[in-house]
C-alpha cells in the first residue's frame, strides 16, 4: 500500500503543521532563526510531492540558494566543495545544485515502496530541513558571497594544532 | 556449558540500567530512580561493593538527582564514588571524581568548596608524567571555566595558560581539549584588556569548538556571546554578525540555554543588525527575544523592558507610532508592579509614550502620560517631558501654551546639555516659528 497527497495532508493536520494543498503539491513554510531566503526573510519554503505512484516521497526546499551564472567562474569551486562537505556531514537530507542555472536545493527523497510514513517519521523528515538551513546558512553565505571553501573538521584541527604548537614555542 | 556467573550478573545489571534510561527519556523520573536503586543494590550484592558497576549506578543516580535538584543525594553519591576510587587507587579516576564533586558544589553556588576540589585534583597530577596529562589539562580547563563563570577573569589566565602548555607537551596535540582551553583563555584575555592575544586565540579556537559536529555548551555559548559583543563594540559589525550567527545557532540548539540569556543575545545581535542597516532582522530578533521571555519572566523584568525599549527605538524613527504606542503602553503597565522601583525608567517610558501619542494626535492621552511622567522627573527636571508638552500644544495649535512650555524647557536643556544640544536647537527653531 503506497500513500497519497491527501493522506500526507491528513497526517500534517495530525502533527499540527500548516500547509497549502495544491493539485500535485503540498506547500509549507517554516520560520528560521538564521537562514534567510532571497527576500531576506527568515523563512524556508518546502514543497512535498509523491512520485512513482506514491512509492517515493519527495520533500524539497526549492531555490534555497542560487549562485548566479555570471559568478560561476569565480565561486563555483567553493560552492561545490561546500556542498560536498555539508553532504558528507549530513544524514537523511542532502543538498543538490543544478549547474544549469545555479539553483541549490535541500532535498529528502524517502522511499516508501508499499509503506506509509508514520506521523513521527513525517514530522522528523520535515523538521530536518529548517534545522539544516539554520545550521549551514553561514557556510553557504561564505561560499556564495565570498567564495570561501568550507574546511573539514580534520583540516581545522591540523591548522589549530600547528598554530598552538607555534604559539607555545614562541612563549618559551 | 553454564554461563560465567559474573557475565550473567553484568547482563542483568545492564537490563536495569537500560530500563532506567528509557524511563528518563520519557521523563518518568520516579520510575527511573526506582530502577537505578535496584540496579545499585544488585551490583553491590553480585558484582562487588567497589565494582565499576556500583560506580556506574551511583553516577547515573547522581545525574538523576542533579536533574531534579536534589543536591544532598547527588553529593552523597558522588562522594561515595570518590571513596571507591580512592580505595582502588589511580589518579585518573580520583581526579574524575573530584571534578564531578567540584562541578556539583559549583552548580549549587558553593564556590569555595568547588574551587578547593579543583585545586586538589590539579595537585594530584604530576606534569612530568605523561599519563597524568589528560586529567590535568581537563581539570585546568574546568577550573578556568569555573573562574570565568564567576567573572574572575584575571585569575583564570594562569590555569588556562598552564592547560595549553600541558596540551603542547602531550604526545599528539589534543585538539578538542586544546581548542576549548584556547577559547576560554581568549575570553579571559579579552576581559583583562589583552584583546589582541584574546582575539587571536578565539579566531583559531572557535571554528573548532563551534563546529557543526560539536555539541553546544555553556562555555561555548558564553565565549561566542562575549566575542561577538567585543567585535560590535570595536565597530567590526560584519565579523560580529558571523559570530552572533554561530552563537544563535548554538543557543537555538540547546535545551539548557536559559531563555533570559538567549533573549539577551538576540538583543545584542539586533543592535549589531541596526549598525549593519538590517533593521528588518533586528525587529525579528527583538520580537523573538520577547516571545522567548513570555511566560518565563514577569513583564516588569529588566530584560523584557530593555527589549521593548529597543523595539520602540526602532519604531519611532521609522514613524511607526502605532506600533511604538502598543509596546510603550505595555511597558508603562508593567511598571505598575509593586517590585518595580526604577522611577527614572518609568518616567522615560511615560515620556516616550506621550511623545508617540502626540504624533498620533491622541492629545488627551498624551497630556495625561506626559504629566504623569513629570511628577517623578529626575535630575534633568523633566526637560524632555516639558519639550514634548510644548510639541503637543504646538501640534494642537495652542501657540501661547506651546511657547510657555518651550521657554521652560530651553534653559533646562542648555543647563543640562549645553547650548549646542540638538533638542535645544530644535526648541529655538520652534520658538522662532511660533513667535513669527
Amino acid at each position: 500500500m503506497s500513500t497519497t497527497l491527501t493522506e500526507i495532508a491528513r497526517q500534517l493536520d495530525a502533527i499540527d503543521i500548516k500547509y497549502h494543498l495544491g493539485a500535485n503539491r503540498i506547500r509549507l513554510s517554516f520560520r528560521t532563526d538564521l537562514y534567510e531566503d532571497a527576500d531576506r526573510d527568515n523563512s524556508l519554503g518546502l514543497t512535498i510531492w509523491l512520485e512513482d505512484d506514491g512509492e517515493t516521497l519527495r520533500i524539497q526546499a526549492l531555490n534555497a540558494y542560487k549562485l548566479p551564472k555570471e559568478q560561476f567562474a569565480e565561486r563555483l569551486t567553493a560552492v561545490q566543495q561546500t556542498l560536498n562537505q555539508l553532504n558528507w556531514e549530513t544524514k537523511l537530507a542532502h543538498y543538490e545544485m543544478d549547474t544549469e542555472d545555479g539553483e541549490i536545493r535541500i532535498v529528502i527523497d524517502y522511499v516508501l515502496e508499499d509503506g506509509v510514513p508514520t506521523d513521527n517519521q513525517l514530522k522528523r523528515l520535515i523538521y530536518v530541513l529548517p534545522h539544516l538551513a539554520d545550521r549551514d546558512h553561514a557556510a553557504w553565505r561564505a561560499a556564495l558571497d565570498h567564495g570561501t571553501t568550507l574546511l573539514t573538521r580534520d583540516e581545522l584541527c591540523r591548522r589549530f594544532d600547528d598554530w598552538m604548537i607555534a604559539r607555545d614555542k614562541s612563549l618559551q | 556449558m553454564a554461563a560465567d556467573p559474573r557475565e550473567k550478573h553484568e547482563k542483568e545489571f545492564k537490563i536495569r540500567l537500560k530500563a532506567a534510561q528509557n524511563y528518563r527519556k520519557e521523563d518518568k523520573e520516579e520510575l527511573a530512580r526506582a530502577e537505578l536503586i535496584q540496579a545499585l543494590a544488585y551490583a553491590e550484592k553480585h558484582l562487588g561493593t567497589n565494582s565499576e558497576e556500583v560506580i556506574e549506578a551511583c553516577l547515573k543516580l547522581a545525574s538523576l538527582h542533579a536533574s531534579i535538584q536534589e543536591p544532598g543525594e547527588e553529593l552523597r553519591l558522588l562522594q561515595r564514588v570518590l571513596h571507591i576510587r580512592e580505595a582502588v587507587g589511580g589518579v585518573e579516576g580520583i581526579v574524575d571524581s573530584l571534578q564531578d564533586l567540584a562541578f556539583c558544589h559549583g552548580s549549587y553556588g558553593r564556590t569555595e568548596e568547588a574551587e578547593k576540589l579543583y585545586r586538589r585534583a590539579i595537585g594530584l597530577c604530576v606534569e612530568s608524567v605523561q599519563a597524568h596529562h589528560a586529567p590535568l589539562r581537563l581539570t585546568l580547563l574546568y577550573l578556568g571555566d569555573f573562574l570565568i563563570e564567576q567573572d574572575r577573569f584575571a585569575e583564570a589566565v594562569e590555569p588556562l595558560e598552564r592547560g595549553l602548555r600541558v596540551c603542547a607537551r602531550s604526545t599528539s596535540y589534543p585538539s578538542t581539549c586544546g581548542s576549548r582551553t584556547a577559547c576560554a583563555l581568549g575570553v579571559a584575555l579579552l576581559r583583562v584588556d589583552r584583546t589582541e592575544e584574546g582575539e587571536a586565540l578565539l579566531d583559531q579556537a572557535l571554528p573548532l569548538v563551534s563546529h557543526r559536529s560539536q555539541p553546544s555548551s555553556t562555555p561555548l555559548r558564553r565565549a561566542l556571546h562575549i566575542y561577538a559583543n567585543h567585535l560590535q563594540r570595536t565597530d567590526r559589525f560584519a565579523k560580529a554578525d558571523l559570530i552572533y550567527g554561530e552563537a544563535l545557532y548554538h543557543f537555538g540548539n540547546s535545551n539548557r540555554a536559559h531563555p533570559v540569556n538567549h533573549a539577551h543575545l538576540l538583543q545584542a545581535a539586533a543592535s549589531n543588525d541596526v549598525r549593519l542597516d538590517r533593521k528588518d532582522r533586528a525587529e525579528r530578533r527583538l520580537q523573538l527575544g520577547l516571545r522567548l521571555l513570555r511566560d518565563k519572566v514577569e513583564p516588569h523584568h529588566v530584560r523584557v523592558l530593555s527589549l521593548q525599549q529597543d523595539l520602540s527605538n526602532l519604531f519611532i524613527p521609522a514613524l511607526r507610532y502605532a506600533d511604538a504606542e502598543a509596546i510603550l503602553t505595555e511597558m508603562v503597565q508593567a511598571t505598575a508592579h509593586a517590585d518595580f522601583t526604577d522611577l527614572r525608567a518609568r518616567e522615560r517610558y511615560l515620556n516616550n509614550l506621550g511623545f508617540v501619542q502626540v504624533h498620533l494626535e491622541e492629545f488627551p492621552k498624551a497630556e495625561a502620560n506626559l504629566r504623569r511622567a513629570l511628577v517623578t522627573a529626575g535630575d534633568d527636571h523633566g526637560c524632555y517631558i516639558i519639550k514634548n508638552l510644548g510639541l503637543m500644544y504646538q501640534k494642537m495649535g495652542y501657540t501661547t501654551e506651546a511657547i510657555r512650555e518651550y521657554e521652560k524647557a530651553l534653559p533646562l536643556f542648555v543647563k543640562e546639555f549645553g547650548e549646542a544640544h540638538t533638542v535645544a536647537a530644535f526648541i529655538r527653531d520652534a520658538l522662532k516659528e511660533l513667535k513669527a
